[in-house]
C-alpha cells in the first residue's frame, strides 16, 4: 500500500470512528510522520467507549432528547436506512471470540456491537431493504448457529421488526428485552425469540397476578396443572396445537384416535372441561399458560 | 475417537419444564447414533447437553471415561454442525474453514494443513478461493461440514444438518454424510425428526418422545419389533395402521374381531395374548401398509384374514401404489403393487398378513406382541 492509499484509509477510519472529517493542511511533516500521527489519533481516540456509551444510554432511554439525533448522525446511523436490532444474551460472560464471530458474519461497516453488560450484547445491523419476519428469523438462526459452530457458544437471541427510523431503536430494544423475559417463562428451550411471535404468552405475561389467580380459581377450582402427567399434558397441548382436530392430533402423536378420545375424556373428568368445544379449549389454553407463568 | 456415556441425564429448565428425563445411553467409538422424535421430544436438548451448550440438571456425562458435566464446551473436543449452515459472506471457502482454528490460536502452517486435508475429504479443493455466494447449496453445506472436520474432534454432533436443503439435495447429502462417517471413522451423534434419515444413516437409533427415551435399537429392530405404539407409528412411512381389535381366546386358538370380521391370530403371537389375560379385551392391532395385500394370490392363500372396503384415494408413486380406505373406524393405508387394477371408488378385498401384525395395549400403547 503506498502513502496515499494508507493515508486515505486512515482518514476514512478516523471519520468512521469519530464522525469528524479530517484534513491534512500541515505540509511540514513527512509521509512517515503523517501516517504515524494519524495512527496515534486513532489509537488515542476512545471511540469504542464513546460509541458504546452513547448507544447503551440511547437504548436504555437515558439520553437527553437533544443528544440523540446528533449522536446517531455522528455514528452514521441515518434515518431512512432499514436497521434491525438483535439482543444477544450469552449463557456465560461473553468473550472476544463471540464478538469476532459476530463482526465477521456481517459487513463490518454495517453493524454496531454494543456491550450492555457482561452477558448481553446488542447487534444493530443496517440492511439494504426492509426484511419480513421470516427472513429476519433465518438471519438470527444463522447467527445463533454460527456462535455454536465456531466457538461452542450458547446464546439466546431476541429480535423484533426492522425500523427505518433509528429513533425507534430503544422501543425495539425494550421489545427484545421483554421477549427474553417471556421466553424464559414460556419458551424455556427456545434460543431464538421473535417479539411478534410471542402471541398469547405476551398477553398473559402482562396480566396482573391477581387476575390470573382468580381465573384459575374460577375455572379450575381444586385442579392443579402440576397434577397432569406428561402424557396428558402433551396430548392436550397437541390437540390445541392441531386446531382441535382428532384426526390431526392422533397423527401427530402417533396414537389411535380412540386413545386420544380416552385421554381427552380423562381430562374432562379431572377439570370439567371438554376441550373438543372451542370455549373450553380456550379456557384450558389460558389456564395452561397461567400455570406455566406462575410455576 | 471416543466412547460417550450418558447416565440418568435430566434437563429441567428454571420454569419447571422437564425437557429430558432419565436419559441413559452408552455410545461406542465410531458409532453413528441417531436421536429421532417429533419436535419438542428433547433430542436437540440432549445433544446440546453433550456439547455443553445447555447445563445438565442431573446425571453424568462422560467422554472416554472423563466426567464432562463441568467442562467448558470448547474444551470437550467436540464439533457441532447445525441446520443453518451460515458462512462468512466476505471470506473465501478457505478462510471460512480456517476461522475457527484462528480463534483457537492454532499455528498458521497447521491451519493450512488441516484445511487442505478437510477440503480433500469433502472434495472442496478447487473451491477454496471462492466466496460463499459463488457456491451451490450442497457445496455450502460441505463447507459447513468442513469447519467441523478441520478441528479433528473426538465427536461430531449434528443437529438436523440437512433440514434447510431441498428434498433432492437432502438425499445427496445423506449419502455424503454416510461416506464421511466411513472415511473419518468418527463417532457421530445426529439429530433429526425425519425417520427416513434416521433409518438410512444410523447404526443405532434412539427414539424419543416427551423427553423420554422410548427405544434404543438398530433400524431393523425398530421397524420389526417396536416396543410401543408410538415407535411403531413413528418409524415407517406411510405409518403403521392401527385398528381397535377385540381378542377372543378359545383354548390355544386366539382370534380377533375387527369391525365385523373375525380373524385368526397366528400361533406365534397367541402366547402373549393368552398369558397377558387379554381374552375379551380390546387391544390395538398394528399392521404396516406393505402387509395389507390386494393380490388375488394372497387373498386365496389367506382367506381367514380378508377384509373388504371401498377405496377412498388411489395414489400412484411409480414403483408402488398407496390405497387409502376406511375400516372399523380407522383410516387404513395399503402399499400395493403398481399393477393393481384397483381404482378410487372400487370396493375390493384385502388380505392382512397376520404373521407380521403387532398388538398393543389400548391404554398404555405398550407392545403385547410383535
Amino acid at each position: 500500500m503506498n502513502y496515499e492509499q494508507k493515508r486515505d484509509a486512515l482518514l476514512k477510519k478516523l471519520y468512521k470512528e469519530t464522525g469528524i472529517t479530517f484534513e491534512i493542511t500541515d505540509n511540514t511533516n513527512d509521509e512517515v510522520q503523517t501516517i504515524a500521527k494519524l495512527e496515534q489519533l486513532l489509537q488515542h481516540y476512545p471511540s469504542d467507549d464513546n460509541r458504546n456509551f452513547f448507544f447503551q444510554q440511547f437504548l436504555l432511554g437515558k439520553l437527553p432528547k437533544e443528544e440523540i439525533v446528533p449522536g446517531l448522525h455522528r455514528f452514521h446511523v441515518e434515518k431512512g436506512t432499514p436497521v434491525v436490532l438483535f439482543l444477544i444474551s450469552f449463557r456465560q460472560p461473553y468473550s472476544k471470540d463471540s464478538l469476532s464471530i459476530l463482526s465477521s458474519m456481517f459487513a463490518p461497516d454495517a453493524i454496531h456491537l454494543i456491550h450492555m453488560d457482561e452477558t448481553n450484547v446488542v447487534l444493530i445491523r443496517e440492511l439494504k431493504a426492509d426484511l419480513p419476519e421470516e427472513q429476519l428469523y433465518e438471519m438470527v438462526a444463522s447467527t445463533s448457529d454460527m456462535l455454536g459452530t465456531e466457538a461452542m457458544i450458547s446464546a439466546r437471541i431476541a429480535f423484533d421488526r426492522c425500523v427505518c427510523d433509528p429513533i425507534l431503536l430503544p422501543e425495539i430494544y425494550q421489545h427484545c428485552y421483554l421477549a427474553l423475559e417471556i421466553g424464559s417463562l414460556f419458551f424455556a428451550s427456545e434460543t431464538i425469540l421473535s417479539y411478534s411471535r410471542l402471541g398469547l404468552e405476551k398477553l398473559i405475561y402482562q396480566l396482573p397476578p391477581q387476575a390470573c389467580k382468580e381465573f384459575l380459581q374460577d375455572h379450575f377450582k381444586d385442579f392443579d396443572f402440576k397434577e397432569l402427567d406428561n402424557e396428558s399434558r402433551s396430548t392436550i397441548q397437541a390437540f390445541l396445537d392441531n386446531g382441535l382436530s382428532l384426526a390431526e392430533t392422533s397423527r401427530a402423536l402417533y396414537v389411535h384416535r380412540n386413545t386420544l378420545i380416552y385421554r381427552i375424556d380423562k381430562f374432562e373428568k379431572q377439570t370439567g372441561l371438554d376441550i373438543r368445544k372451542f370455549d373450553d379449549a380456550m379456557i384450558c389454553k389460558i389456564g395452561l399458560l397461567i400455570a406455566d407463568s406462575t410455576s | 475417537m471416543a466412547n460417550i456415556s450418558l447416565k440418568n441425564i435430566c434437563k429441567v429448565y428454571p420454569n419447571g419444564f422437564e425437557a429430558v428425563k432419565d436419559f441413559n445411553l452408552d455410545i461406542e467409538d465410531k458409532e453413528f447414533i441417531i436421536f429421532v422424535g417429533p419436535s419438542g421430544c428433547g433430542k436437540s436438548t440432549t445433544l446440546r447437553m453433550i456439547a455443553g451448550l445447555e447445563d445438565i440438571s442431573s446425571g453424568e456425562l462422560t467422554i472416554d471415561g472423563k466426567v464432562m458435566n463441568a467442562v467448558e464446551p470448547k474444551d470437550r473436543d467436540i464439533a457441532m454442525v447445525f441446520q443453518n449452515y451460515a458462512l462468512y459472506p466476505h471470506m473465501t471457502v478457505y478462510d471460512n474453514m480456517a476461522f475457527g482454528l484462528k480463534l483457537r490460536k492454532v499455528p498458521k502452517d497447521q491451519i493450512d494443513k488441516q484445511v487442505r486435508e478437510a477440503a480433500k475429504i469433502l472434495d472442496l479443493e478447487k473451491l477454496l478461493d471462492r466466496k460463499p455466494k459463488a457456491l451451490s447449496g450442497g457445496q455450502r453445506q460441505r463447507v459447513a461440514m468442513g469447519r467441523a472436520i478441520v478441528r479433528n474432534p473426538k465427536v461430531f454432533l449434528m443437529d438436523e444438518p440437512l433440514s434447510n436443503l431441498d428434498a433432492k439435495l437432502r438425499v445427496q447429502m445423506r449419502i455424503e454424510i454416510s461416506k464421511l462417517h466411513d472415511r473419518l471413522g468418527a463417532t457421530i451423534i445426529y439429530v433429526t425428526h425425519d425417520q427416513t434419515e434416521a433409518m438410512t444413516l444410523g447404526t443405532r437409533i434412539v427414539v424419543m418422545k416427551d423427553g423420554v427415551v422410548q427405544q434404543i435399537d438398530s433400524p431393523q429392530n425398530l421397524y420389526a419389533k417396536p416396543c410401543n405404539q408410538f415407535v411403531a407409528g413413528f418409524i415407517g412411512s406411510p405409518q403403521m395402521n392401527f385398528i381397535d381389535a377385540k381378542i377372543k381366546v378359545n383354548g390355544n386358538n386366539v382370534t380377533t374381531t375387527i369391525g365385523d370380521k373375525e380373524i385368526a391370530i397366528p400361533a406365534s403371537k397367541t402366547k402373549a395374548l393368552i398369558d397377558g389375560g387379554y381374552d375379551g379385551k380390546t387391544v390395538v392391532l398394528g399392521i404396516r401398509p406393505e402387509d395389507i395385500h390386494d393380490s388375488q394370490m394372497f387373498i386365496d392363500a389367506s382367506p381367514n384374514t380378508v377384509i373388504e372396503s371401498t377405496i377412498r384415494v388411489y395414489e400412484l408413486l411409480g414403483a408402488e401404489v398407496f390405497l387409502y380406505f376406511d375400516y372399523a373406524g380407522a383410516q387404513i393405508t395399503a402399499r400395493v403393487d403398481p399393477r393393481t387394477t384397483a381404482k378410487t371408488g372400487d370396493t375390493i378385498s384385502f388380505a392382512l398378513d397376520m404373521e407380521k401384525s403387532h398388538f398393543f395395549e389400548k391404554e398404555t400403547g405398550v407392545t403385547i406382541t410383535n
